[in-house]
């Protein structure tokens, strides 16, 4: 089985696995694992905007929403900088973090693959309730990250801020793209 | 990598290669009739950064694919995506036309031909007032049941014009809403210009509803005269036609075709079936 997917189904194991096998990080790998987060959402993207795929547009849409990937590059840096008892450095410790990427990469590839098979979208409801998933399942992965990488003793707490700085930034692009926190608190009923 | 991964990651370029590879449609010419010329405009869409998915470069080959002749860019209370689209428009293509959705709780308007970002907070008359200091049009966006509240008398007379034609309208209850806001709006300001925007973000086509414009010269300012005018026809996603009288029989006789949905070819389909299979591959093998 693929590691990646092996790390997203048994977590804890697979992280204190690969933690052991290789303690200093490695840029290439690390590296690949940015390429194809970046070309999975640019590919899904830009089906989803214009039914079509093409080397221009799916590297636009990349590079434009490349920032999603700093944001997940600023949560992980919070938890993983000042964590001490980590066996692993910092850049393996990025590397092994990246991996955990099954998660979001399904919910960006299965709606254009729905789109393939059934020859229509998914609603945006759709696709948007169904993001609880990956969000849910990445702090589960985060929990088993914290534990068995950083060798956290408040895991919990560790998944918590993570969570708190990611889903904060978020809501800042949010509230930049739809016009302002005004209309943020008014759209969650506030 | 293993073997099947470089083979899944071959498949995902080759997939890209062969979509970079489709032959595009042609720019469409556009159409004069009476004395004007007939330009398909979408006064609503959206890009990135913002909440549209597209960034300004790849938006413009999209309305272009779209047999649009000009767009405004209208992201959420920011005029600074549609200068960046204008400032980088060279290749001959759709007009782009700077924009703000003014967004505020109550109402939304489609303002275009702006310089400026527009102050949303201070009611949609205010902002209306705003937008005709700047030179552009105020066009009272997606006026259904949720985005009416902040809509009093006095703003609907003084707006340039009100979405028609909306891809919300399919919900009935959304259609009706926007009837009632039309009734409304022609009582109040005899003349009001009719718009068909797609309101664009991701997904549906831009200028899948979209305006056609009776413009005297094919330019920013000969579109926001136009709609200052009421020399407008709004159509929608089934090519139904809104408008006054005279307008929508010079459009109909013009023959303007209805907007087309997009058209997945078989290959268009094969390579999105090729990209998606290698890159689950390559996550998953």
């Amino acid at each position: 089985m693929n590691v990646d997917v092996e790390l997203a189904l048994a977590p804890a194991d697979t992280f204190e696995r690969l933690a052991q096998d290789r303690a200093h990080g490695l840029v290439v790998p690390l590296a690949g694992r940015l390429l194809l987060a970046l070309t999975v959402m640019g590919t899904s993207v830009a089906i989803s905007a214009t039914g079509r795929v093409g080397v221009e547009m799916v590297a636009s849409i990349a590079a434009a929403w490349s920032f999603t990937l700093l944001v997940q590059a600023v949560a992980a840096a919070v938890v993983i900088v000042p964590a001490r008892p980590r066996t692993v450095t910092r850049l393996r410790a990025f590397e092994l973090w990246f991996q955990a990427h099954v998660p979001w990469s399904l919910w960006f590839l299965l709606p254009p693959l729905y789109f393939v098979v059934i020859g229509r979208r998914p609603t945006d409801n759709v696709v948007m309730a169904a993001a609880l998933v990956p969000m849910v399942w990445t702090a589960v992965l985060m929990r088993a990250f914290a534990r068995r990488v950083l060798q956290s003793p408040r895991a919990e707490l560790v998944t918590v801020v993570h969570q708190a700085v990611l889903w904060g930034l978020t809501l800042c692009y949010i509230a930049f793209a739809i016009g302002g926190w005004g209309r943020v608190l008014n759209e969650v009923g506030l | 990598m293993t073997r099947g991964q470089w083979a899944a990651a071959g498949l995902v370029a080759a997939s890209l290669v062969a979509g970079s590879l489709s032959p595009r449609p042609p720019l469409r010419e556009p159409i004069r009739a009476g004395g004007y010329w007939i330009l398909a405009v979408d006064f609503h869409v959206h890009g990135f950064p913002g909440d549209g998915a597209l960034p300004p470069w790849l938006l413009r080959d999209e309305a272009a694919r779209a047999g649009l002749d000009a767009f405004a860019l209208t992201n959420h209370n920011r005029v600074s995506t549609a200068r960046f689209a204008r400032r980088h428009a060279g290749t001959p293509g759709p007009i782009v036309i700077v924009g703000q959705e003014i967004t505020a709780q109550g109402f939304h308007i489609a303002a275009a031909g702006l310089e400026e970002r527009v102050d949303w907070t201070h009611g949609a008359a205010a902002a209306i007032r705003a937008v005709h200091a700047q030179g552009g049009v105020a066009i009272a966006a997606h006026p259904d049941r949720h985005y009416t509240a902040g809509w009093d008398d006095g703003a609907v007379a003084l707006a340039d014009g009100y979405e028609r034609a909306h891809p919300s309208m399919r919900d009935p209850e959304a259609g009706a809403d926007f009837a009632t806001f039309a009734a409304r709006a022609v009582a109040l300001h005899p003349g009001i210009a009719t718009i068909g925007s797609s309101d664009y973000h991701t997904g549906l086509s831009p200028g899948i509803c979209r305006t056609l414009v009776l413009a005297r010269e094919r330019s920013v300012e000969g579109v926001i005269a136009a709609v200052r005018d009421g020399r407008t026809v709004a159509m929608d996603m089934d090519g139904r036609l809104y408008g006054n009288g005279d307008a929508v029989r010079l459009v109909r006789e013009a023959g303007f075709p209805p907007p087309a949905r997009r058209p997945f070819t078989p290959a268009s389909r094969t390579s999105i079936a090729a990209a998606v299979a290698g890159l689950l591959l390559l996550a998953l093998l």
